[in-house]
């Protein structure tokens, strides 16, 4: 399962931050994505994630299904993941002393739902579904966008790639 | 429902068909409401707990109008019920700060009063602030009370679409949204002025993505390059308050080169001609160097308003709440008519001004009671100041909504009896007499509107505090102990949409069973027996007084002027032009998505996304050595407040933008409208929140530091 955002469909609402945090309200008040068109910040779930390489106790783990999950018994509150992630996508939760990221909501998907952030996007800039399904959409929206002139390019993705693909615009005007 | 391609929408936007499941999963604890903030109608799932907690809101994939999608307000909005600034019993202010009342003690305090100063001071000795009275039950019993005891009441039309209600007044007869959003499907052309519905109703903004796939052109004319503009087809930026140059222009070349619809006109206007000569100088190429659009824009934009039926217009804040939009609403609106896109589907106007009608006949004649004067909402700061107000009952937050917070404190403080009934204790509660506990929508049940133009019903999701009433209640307990006949105040929300709708003609044929029983709701108007309606004046037929569009106004009780001209935002309400080089920007606040007016401020997740801040354009900040994240003293002739910059490249280096919603109460800085005098488009009678002249202490701008 892959998770698409494209940012040429985000309208910035922060929808998806906040069903986010209500999501994970028990957990903590800290936003785990960051959702600015020019810099959006959502755990890429890479597939050779810096933090779990690095993470000394084993706390972060890549999971079968791809997501990148914490186990707060084991971590240490060390920040090696915040330094190495090479994407800013760790956040850091002050008060219990752990990081903070997306873990790709893996209650709902255990119960066959898409994640939080998923289910509110009203432009669906944020999509998930079978990896098929999303590397296609992917080609399918890069094909539109060049052809209406639009500078776009994705971020790493194929097959054996990160389990979060972004659609993004080239910077300058 | 006829007419649009729902599946078509949701096979476009999700990869695969999505259910119900996909969103919240299995639906027990799950209860239906319709969200009540920006009236755009989204269906909502509410999570709650068997305590009676909500544990979570969702978007209903069953509602036809959001299919499942929200955008944060209502889940902040969820939260903010249980935040530790609710006011949850009576509060009495008293010289060692607030004692805690009884609804009974309330009550036994305010009705004698109540009375006393409408024997005293007549019906116009009191006044009432009502753009937080609540849903439908309360908004009904509201309506009764005032026409019981001639009540003022001001809801939130000064503050946001009055000048657009006189003009569509004016022009039409009415000023509710002519077509619903969903004719955008149908339009060929849509044309967003001054309106970032990307923002203020992002749950609803799929439709025109929907209606661009389609191969509607999308154009936004805005100051700034919005998030709106940025989805749409075409961005056309425009000078700060000049979009009535724009306007008065596309008249003039739709005028002079006969591509208006001359047999609408002939027979469905009234005062064409003189409108025709009124715009005579208001050439394309004048409105380039006025509103800085070139004029290959300016004459390609005319062709395709002349080629592109039907189209819809739909304007925004940015057109209204300025000192001199009147003439771009009227302007703009004029322009849809002369075209013929009025009453089509796909052709005519939207506007979130959603009204049913007034009710007729309820209250018998000798029942009634009239207020002796009406105060305009920027007359009624005088009134309280120099003590015509007695009593002032306040469900809302004017302390930092309306303009010149000073002032209006200082208002505040001369009327002896400010009653403040409110959900959360605010900047404005600070200045009330007598606190008392609202309900929230998510508490209540009642009949929800829309701007697809459909009523749609809900039910309480969960209980309010115990002590917490309804405005609905009070006016009802009020009226009992004032000896007015308890009839007219069914103490059900149902029992009073019944009551009510029996006499609002435009929906008398809208029964609360019939809005359970219809997905999506019921449009209206829909009268007893009949078919509802999807949009106004299908039949060409207008409230006006010839009964047809009056492109000139000649009752001078309707509008001060009889046409549309050009007004340099310089040298209307709230600015002065010489001031310019004192003052060289200007200053704007403007929504984003996850503030409702005052409210979100309570929600600890809003909190998280973003704080208040100065929108600068990153040029301007590069030449003035700003950097992101400085604080800077931002001064208009009214006030000054220190802001952190944030820079942007979407804004032009003139204007300055902050945002509308933060306040003492919430998170402890002064409001916005500190800032903004109590000014006026003096047409429409708006109160301006934007293009107001300011400048940033230590630079560009000359003056001492005060």
């Amino acid at each position: 399962m892959k998770m698409l955002i494209d940012t040429t469909l985000c309208i910035e609402c922060q929808a998806c931050v906040v069903a986010c945090l209500q999501e994970n309200n028990y957990s903590n008040l800290v936003p785990r994505i960051k959702m600015r068109i020019a810099n959006p910040r959502n755990c890429h779930h890479c597939a050779e994630p810096a933090c779990v390489i690095f993470c000394p106790h084993g706390a972060l783990q890549k999971i079968n299904g791809g997501a990148v999950i914490w186990q707060e018994p084991l971590c240490s509150g060390c920040k090696l993941c915040l330094t190495f992630c090479p994407h800013g996508s760790v956040n850091y939760d002050i008060q219990r002393g752990a990081p903070v990221k997306c873990l790709l909501c893996p209650e709902r998907l255990a119960q066959g739902m898409e994640p939080a952030c998923v289910a509110v996007c009203p432009t669906g800039a944020r999509l998930f579904g079978k990896d098929e399904e999303i590397l296609n959409l992917v080609e399918q929206r890069l094909h539109e966008l060049k052809q209406k002139g639009q500078r776009v390019y994705c971020s790493p993705g194929g097959k054996a790639g990160d389990e979060v693909i972004f659609i993004l615009l080239e910077a300058g005007k | 429902m006829p007419g649009y391609s729902l599946t078509n929408y949701l096979r476009i936007s999700r990869t695969g068909r999505p259910t119900g499941e996909q969103t919240v999963g299995a639906h027990n604890n799950f209860k239906r409401t319709i969200c009540g903030l920006c009236n755009g109608g989204c269906g909502l799932l509410v999570k709650v707990s068997h305590e009676g907690t909500i544990q979570g809101v969702y978007g209903d994939p069953q509602n036809p109008w959001n299919k499942g999608r929200i955008c944060p307000k209502p889940m902040a909005a969820a939260q903010s019920l249980t935040s530790p600034l609710r006011v949850r019993y009576p509060l009495k202010k008293d010289r060692n700060g607030y004692r805690r009342l009884s609804w009974e003690e309330a009550l036994d305090y305010i009705a004698p009063r109540w009375k006393e100063a409408r024997e005293k001071g007549g019906n116009s000795a009191i006044a009432a602030i009502i753009s937080k009275i609540g849903g439908s039950h309360s908004k009904f019993i509201l309506n009764v009370f005032a026409e019981l005891t001639g009540l003022n009441t001001y809801g939130t039309a000064p503050v946001c679409y009055e000048s657009e209600r006189k003009i569509r007044i004016s022009l039409f007869g009415s000023a509710a949204t002519p077509n619903p959003l969903s004719d955008a499907l149908e339009a060929r052309l849509v044309i967003l002025l001054g309106n970032n519905i990307a923002q203020t109703k992002a749950g609803q903004f799929p439709w025109l993505k929907e209606a661009q796939r389609k191969g509607t052109k999308l154009i936004t004319i805005d100051v700034r390059c919005t998030e709106t503009a940025r989805q749409s087809d075409q961005f056309i930026q425009v000078r700060p308050g000049t979009d009535a140059a724009l306007g008065l222009a596309l008249l003039n070349y739709i005028i002079e080169n006969q591509y208006y619809d001359a047999e609408f006109v002939e027979k469905h206007t009234l005062g064409f001609r003189e409108l025709a000569q009124a715009v005579k100088s208001y050439t394309p190429e004048w409105a380039s160097a006025v509103t800085g659009i070139e004029l290959n824009t300016i004459l390609n934009l005319g062709k395709e308003l002349a080629t592109l039926k039907p189209a819809l217009l739909y304007p925004g804040r940015g057109v209204c709440c300025v000192n001199n939009g009147s003439h771009a609403l009227w302007a703009f609106e004029a322009l849809m008519a002369i075209l013929g896109n009025i009453g089509k589907p796909g052709g005519g106007i939207v506007s979130h001004i959603i009204d049913y009608g007034k009710l007729q006949g309820l209250i018998p004649e000798q029942l009634k009671a009239k207020p002796e004067v009406k105060y305009s909402a920027k007359e009624l700061y005088e009134a309280m100041l120099d003590g015509r107000i007695q009593l002032f009952y306040i469900a809302g937050n004017p302390v930092a909504t309306w303009p010149d917070t000073g002032l209006m404190r200082q208002a505040l403080r001369k009327v002896p009896l400010v009653i403040h009934h409110t959900l959360f204790f605010d900047d404005t509660s600070a200045e009330a007499d007598l606190i008392l506990p609202a309900t929230h929508w998510l508490e209540e049940a009642g009949a929800q509107a829309s701007v697809h133009r459909v009523l749609q019903w809900r039910e309480a999701v969960v209980p309010p505090p115990p002590e917490a009433k309804p405005a609905a209640e009070f006016f009802r307990l009020l009226a009992k102990r004032l000896g007015f006949p308890q009839e007219y105040f069914p103490s059900a929300a149902a029992a009073a949409w019944e009551l009510e709708c029996r006499y609002t003609p435009a929906v008398s044929g809208i029964s609360v069973l019939a809005m359970k029983e219809t997905p999506g709701g019921i449009s209206y108007p829909c009268r007893a027996g009949e078919t509802p309606r999807r949009r106004l004046y299908s039949e060409l037929k207008f409230n006006t007084p010839s009964g047809k569009i009056e492109l000139r106004q000649q009752n001078p009780q309707i509008l001060p002027v009889d046409l549309p001209s050009y007004s340099d935002p310089l040298d209307s309400p709230g600015n002065d032009s010489r001031l310019k080089g004192d003052y060289p920007f200007f200053l704007s606040t403007a929504k984003v998505a996850y503030h409702y007016h005052t409210q979100n401020q309570y929600s600890a997740w809003v909190r998280k996304v973003e704080g208040p801040y100065l929108e600068i354009n990153t040029d301007l900040a590069r030449a003035l050595g700003i950097r992101e994240g400085e604080k800077v003293e931002v001064e208009t002739p009214y006030g000054f407040l220190v802001l952190p910059v944030k820079l942007s490249t979407a804004l032009p280096p003139l204007c300055l933008f902050t945002q509308p919603y933060y306040s003492e109460g919430g998170m402890g800085l002064k409001p916005a409208n500190y800032l903004y005098p109590n000014a006026v488009d003096p047409i429409g009678g708006n109160f301006i929140q934007k293009n107001l002249q300011c400048r940033m202490l230590g630079f560009g701008g000359g003056g001492e530091h005060k």
